[in-house]
């Protein structure tokens, strides 16, 4: 694993332009960032990155039916118990889940460490999926990398692929996407995801959170009043079981991308569990609930996270005492979990955050975020990466 | 080969303004009153009669229900109403019979050069269907259909450009949407990718 300095390509901010990336640039801060790239070797992507999350991903599933059957369990995730029933029948219908991201500590030596799963509303897909694989090809046409260079990312034919699989069963049903109004970047990856379906065959249409209606038939609709059946949201489940709506959650039949057991995946207490349930796996660290964090060890470090947070927000790392790194935001009111402190690996300064995608139960893709605090966020730069060797 | 072999894809992102959805193209269609405008317009009485009919039956399922006369009355007018089978249900106020441009083109040009091959305009690939249409009370001059879209000036029989999805719409009764904006609120940021 190498952090090598390259050369941006001349038509880049065109290109960005002419696909809809607007939000290249954020508050002023370059985002999308390939004045740099990581090199891995493939046995690194496959043996390090590729196979744990295919593993991870089946610990998760086995952990959601094991939370699903117990209510202390259910307890655990902060989630108002009347919305229990929906996430539980979502997952013994098997409702089709689309994609999710892992979050890994990863410097080329030694296991991946999960620091946290996005399975519900993951963002930075575009970057991944499509520009990163243009900027690899560009780079390779122009000379710049050798002929033999690879890119772990299949994320959009496989993102295809699943959405034809998903049409077979959908057949005349209109997959609308949502996303919350005023964030290019939210509206961007919805758009891009929309594009994806379309390309496979599937009928659209759109419609923000903020407009989405409730009708006497107890169906949501659009702004024109017609009902929706099926959805992709870019918004938060555990938003939407404390919004206005959340009462008709359970009576509307439709279904959702992600499903309701997504809530599960994308929360932090998965990470306690995950220990309980497979304590001393080399992909986990060891994470506590806060009546037994007192097991971590404070001389090495240890990070609070809440339950809920997103993009980095409200996380505090402490090591022996002293705060080595915290951020704000405003969530926290739901609790908190304790992991052992595992610090990103340092490239000159520069603290890369591993992505790794999955679509459905497969391991596509993977994208780097680099910081140069430890806590990554949400203007965290994007950078490519290559695979040679 | 680690990574997607191509990636052709149409992005919605870069078009601009592809957030109001597909475009609606325009059709032809023919809009009459009652069969005997539709017959002057110089289709068989036969043809009007069975295109009448076929928006008659679509017309008593899909029209909209009113509990009492009153209550359509309120919407559509005084005495524009009829009671079918206990519930209360505007008159149709004539009827459209959707074709796409090139079909009524060519029946026309059937229709001048001889008047025998009249039917052929309305039967084949082109035909799609007989609907019913209405005229409401705070609207009175327009058709519109059982969707309650406006479909045209009610001046404008005969062979007029509708739009695609008026045409074409799916006949299904819509609840009236009681709330917006229920979901959205615990939003603190904008944000929440991750």
């Amino acid at each position: 694993m190498f952090r090598s300095s390259s050369q941006p390509r001349p038509h880049w901010q065109q290109l960005a332009k002419e696909t809809g990336f607007n939000f290249h640039t954020m508050h002023g801060e370059t985002y999308w960032d390939e004045s740099v790239y990581y090199q891995f070797t493939l046995q690194q992507i496959e043996q390090d990155i590729e196979d744990p999350s295919v593993e991870l991903n089946q610990m998760l599933l086995e952990l959601v039916s094991k939370v699903c059957d117990d209510d202390e369990l259910m307890q655990l995730f902060a989630i108002p118990e009347q919305q229990w029933d929906l996430i539980r029948r979502s997952w013994f219908r098997r409702d089709p889940h689309l994609y999710g991201r892992f979050d890994f500590s990863y410097n080329g030596n030694g296991p991946a460490k999960l620091l946290e799963a996005n399975f519900d509303t993951p963002t930075s897909l575009f970057e991944a999926g499509y520009f990163q694989w243009r900027w690899l090809e560009d780079m390779v046409d122009a000379g710049q990398l050798p002929r033999q260079s690879d890119q772990f990312n299949a994320l959009q034919e496989a993102l295809i692929k699943h959405f034809r699989q998903l049409h077979r069963f959908h057949r005349a049903q209109r997959l609308y996407f949502s996303c919350c109004k005023d964030t290019e970047e939210d509206l961007g990856t919805v758009e891009y995801m929309r594009s994806c379906a379309m390309e496979a065959g599937l009928k659209t249409g759109f419609c923000f959170v903020e407009d989405i209606g409730l009708n006497d038939a107890n169906q949501l609709t659009d702004l024109n009043n017609n009902p929706i059946s099926w959805m992709f949201k870019l918004y938060p489940w555990e938003f939407m079981f404390t919004d206005e709506f959340a009462p008709a959650l359970s009576n509307l039949k439709m279904q959702w991308l992600e499903p309701a057991w997504k809530a599960i995946i994308s929360n932090k207490a998965i990470l306690p569990l995950l220990w309980q349930m497979y304590e001393g796996h080399p992909n986990l660290l060891p994470a506590y609930f806060s009546k037994d964090k007192h097991k971590l060890d404070t001389a090495a470090g240890i990070v609070k996270k809440p339950l809920f947070s997103r993009e980095g927000a409200n996380i505090e790392i402490t090591k022996a005492g002293k705060t080595l790194a915290s951020s704000g935001g405003d969530y926290g009111d739901e609790g908190f979990i304790y992991q052992a402190f595992h610090a990103l690996p340092n490239f000159d300064g520069n603290y890369p955050l591993i992505g790794s995608w999955m679509v459905k139960d497969e391991a596509v893709a993977m994208s780097i975020r680099e910081d140069s605090s430890l806590i990554t966020q949400d203007l965290s730069r994007f950078i490519p990466h290559i695979i040679l060797g | 080969m680690k990574r997607s072999k191509h990636i052709k894809l149409t992005l919605l992102m870069g078009a601009t303004g592809s957030l109001a959805g597909c475009g609606d193209s325009e059709e032809s269609a023919l809009l009459f009153q009652d069969t005997m405008e539709c017959n002057s317009f110089g289709i068989e009485f036969e043809t009007c009669q069975a295109e009448y009919q076929q928006a008659l039956e679509q017309h008593l399922n899909e029209a909209p229900r009113y509990a009492t006369e009153q209550l359509c009355e309120g919407d559509f007018g005084f005495d524009r109403c009829e009671s079918n089978g206990g519930i209360w249900q505007p008159l149709m106020a004539g009827f459209m019979i959707g074709l796409v441009a090139e079909a009524v083109d060519e029946g026309l040009d059937a229709l001048k050069k001889k008047r025998k091959h009249k039917r052929a305009m309305l039967g084949g690939k082109y035909y799609s269907g007989a609907k019913p249409l209405y005229r409401s009370r705070d609207d009175f001059f327009s058709y519109r259909n059982s969707n309650n879209d406006f479909v045209a000036s009610a001046s404008s029989s005969g062979s007029t450009l509708v739009k695609s999805s008026k045409v074409n719409y799916k006949a299904k009764r819509k609840p009236v949407t009681r709330k917006r904006g229920g979901f959205g609120r615990s939003a603190s940021r904008s944000s929440w990718g991750g």
